[in-house]
């Protein structure tokens, strides 16, 4: 797009704002990043056709496709990018043929991420990323160096911090100090190690491991069991008749190995990306900062937060934890790779109140007193005779499963597993309708739902971006409908909804929650 | 709701508005939406239907009469046919029969849906931007359809087809005049 010749900005005000550049060493981390990706293609379409690709294939297609993603173009890029820091705006432009001007409001910023691997701390620079609503990917990532980063933190948070006092919402309360640091959370290895047993990630790294294992062909099976029987001769293995003791005993210790392995792995991966994890408030901004090599800082303004969120897991009680997260409406997508959002990744129940209510100050914390036990007067049940729909639904979809293999192999005593089946499905179908309940506070709704794995949402009415009540032909049948609130923050499936709740509380839930949506944010204006 | 803290406030059972009654302030679709819904079932429909029938032809032509029965086929393919018609284009007439919007100094209503039935709130200060759409056939019609963008995620825009072009226009106008203030966010 052309730019006109006048500048946006009054002309007065703006300062003789200097263009600058990212760090020298930026087009080299690029490079590398952009390298890791294509690599990792090459070495499966080496795999994947074994042999048949020879050096004639990497000369003509991988060499000079990997030149250009590799050198040609991070170094274009590193020396087009410029970055402005006007007085309301950061203005960053690119590109070489097709040129690009992006403004970026910094009252519109919605969070800022700082990310420094060993590699970034050795060079002196880190990677920024700053988020607006728009979702999707951040809206500018940029390699500085660690002075840039501060003066581009003090243009944002200094401009927030003037542009609040002009907020109604805020008026009357001092400016907050931008050294006021007050640390909320800190986690010691200890409770790192609890966080990395419940979380168990070491189980998605076993199962990436063995798709690539078995998908590949790269061991040869045959060879191997020869190497296995000619060790066994060598090493003079006594050969054990496999009596049941022996098929038992070892089965149950190569399982105990593994659970062990699964464990320590899983420890591992926790302390790599949540060591030194500490949560703190400075004025209206959330900071977190976490990571062993790879340090992450995270910064959310806490009047962005769009949905508090808090979970437990049977893992979470076996060690009696929680943990608490919070939606923001920036990124959403890349928020994997730096593992962001987190209040508390995990923290005994007692921290949940106070952090909440830094996250979301003023909140009327009463329902919360009683998670994650059992719900008391401040929550409302849904319908409670609708476990009988729950346990109908489930077991005719079993039902409809079994049919066609029965059909087809003639099993008819396969049908009598619908039998064991259905009577777990009504235990469970009970528990988990008596689990659900809502709550409304003055400005909040609060939901919670799980049985043996639980969950706890908090919605401001301020952040609600849009109600619907539905009803199915089921619902309509027996008079109950879903409600389902949508935030800016959500990401897909997460957002905030309510079944089997009683048609006529729930129309006039919606109706409240969309009349006081409305009016909320008429105050602030 | 009430003000009083931590107890939960009451929700006073009140009679369900039928989605039939002429309830105040709520409007419907223009009538020339009937035409349109039909329209687009039908085209619709022919995408399924010519498939299938072109599936049928080949059952009845080529397979081995011995192993299909060609009469089977027919029938299935029949059935299949109809129950499409009847869902795509025949439930064309309640959906514009029970369809209902209100847009007021709170924001938009829609009341829709025919098996499952919805009612979506959007508050008018969430609203982001809008949009009026017009396709070939609704430009012929004199239709036009209002799209509604909010900040939010699963639901970040909803879809009202079906309105006089003018009257889009004029919705789109009450719905985005004075919202000075926050960015919704």
């Amino acid at each position: 797009m052309s730019e006109p010749p006048v500048p946006a900005s009054p002309p007065l005000a703006a300062p003789a704002s200097v263009e600058r550049q990212l760090h020298p060493l930026s087009w080299v981390f690029e490079s590398v990043r952009n390298l890791r990706g294509a690599i990792t293609a090459a070495f499966f379409i080496f795999f994947v056709q074994q042999g048949s690709v020879g050096p004639r294939f990497f000369f003509l297609f991988l060499a000079p496709f990997l030149f250009f993603t590799g050198v040609v173009g991070p170094l274009l890029r590193y020396l087009t990018f410029r970055y402005r820091l006007e007085e309301e705006e950061l203005v960053l432009r690119r590109g070489v043929l097709s040129r690009n001007e992006r403004r970026l409001a910094y009252s519109r910023v919605q969070n800022i991420d700082l990310v420094e691997n060993p590699f970034h701390r050795a060079f002196g620079l880190a990677v920024v990323k700053i988020e607006t609503a728009s979702g999707g990917k951040a809206e500018a990532t940029m390699h500085l160096s660690p002075a840039a980063v501060e003066e581009l933190r003090q243009r944002i948070f200094a401009h927030r911090q003037s542009g609040e006092a002009a907020d109604p919402a805020t008026e009357g309360a001092p400016l907050p100090e931008p050294s006021q640091r007050k640390t909320l959370l800190k986690l010691d290895v200890g409770e790192v190690v609890r966080l990395g047993l419940i979380q168990n990630r070491g189980m998605v790294l076993v199962a990436a491991a063995f798709g690539l294992f078995f998908q590949q062909s790269f061991i040869d099976w045959e060879t191997f069991g020869r190497w296995i029987s000619r060790w066994a001769a060598t090493a003079d293995v006594p050969s054990v008749e496999a009596s049941p003791f022996v098929l038992v005993v070892g089965g149950a210790l190569l399982i105990g190995v593994w659970l062990v392995l699964l464990a320590l792995l899983s420890i591992a991966f926790a302390l790599l990306r949540f060591a030194h994890f500490e949560l703190s408030r400075d004025g209206e901004d959330l900071r977190a900062r976490f990571g062993l090599l790879t340090r992450v800082a995270m910064t959310v303004p806490r009047r962005r937060v769009q949905r508090v969120w808090s979970t437990q897991t049977l893992l979470h009680r076996l060690f009696g934890r929680i943990s608490i997260r919070l939606d923001t409406a920036g990124g959403g997508q890349d928020d994997g790779a730096t593992g962001r959002h987190w209040l508390a990744p995990v923290g005994r129940p007692e921290v949940l109140s106070p952090l909440i209510l830094e996250a979301l100050p003023d909140l009327d914390a009463e329902p919360l007193e009683t998670w994650p036990g059992s719900a008391d007067e401040h929550w409302q049940p849904i319908v409670r005779r609708s476990w009988k729909r729950l346990f109908r639904r489930w077991t005719v979809l079993s039902g409809l499963v079994l049919v066609l293999p029965v059909a087809l192999t003639s099993f008819y005593w396969l049908l009598l597993l619908l039998v064991p089946l259905a009577l777990v499905y009504r235990f469970v179908a009970r528990r988990t309708i008596d689990s659900r309940y809502y709550a409304l506070t003055e400005d909040a709704i609060l939901t919670r739902s799980g049985w043996l794995s639980r969950t706890l949402s908090i919605v401001r009415f301020e952040k609600i971006q849009a109600v619907a009540f539905r009803q199915s032909p089921f619902d309509r049948r027996h008079g109950t409908g879903s409600i389902h609130i949508d935030t800016a923050g959500s990401s897909l499936g997460s957002a905030v909804s309510l079944d089997f709740i009683d048609e006529t509380d729930g129309v006039l839930l919606a109706e409240m929650l969309h009349r006081e949506a409305a009016t909320r944010t008429f105050r602030w204006s | 709701m009430t003000s009083d803290a931590g107890t939960p406030p009451p929700l006073s059972p009140a009679p369900l508005r039928s989605p039939e009654a002429p309830v105040l302030g709520f409007e419907r679709l223009d009538p020339r939406a009937l035409t349109l819904g039909l329209l687009g079932g039908a085209i619709s429909w022919l995408f399924f239907a010519v498939p299938i029938t072109f599936g049928v032809l080949m059952v009845g032509l080529f397979a081995d009469q011995s192993s299909v029965g060609s009469f089977t086929v027919l029938g299935l393919g029949i059935g299949a046919l109809l129950i499409l018609a009847v869902l795509q284009i025949g439930l064309q007439i309640p959906r514009f029969k029970r369809y209902r919007y209100r847009a007021d100094e709170s924001g938009l209503e829609i009341h829709r849906g025919v098996l499952w039935r919805s009612r979506i709130f959007i508050p008018r200060s969430r609203i982001q931007h809008t949009d009026v759409n017009q396709g070939p056939i609704e430009r012929q019609l004199g239709l036009a359809k209002l799209v509604v963008h909010t900040a939010g995620t699963v639901r970040a825009s909803t879809t009202i087809s079906g309105l006089a072009h003018a009257v889009a226009l004029d919705i789109r106008a009450s719905l985005s005049e004075d919202d000075a203030g926050t960015d919704g966010v």
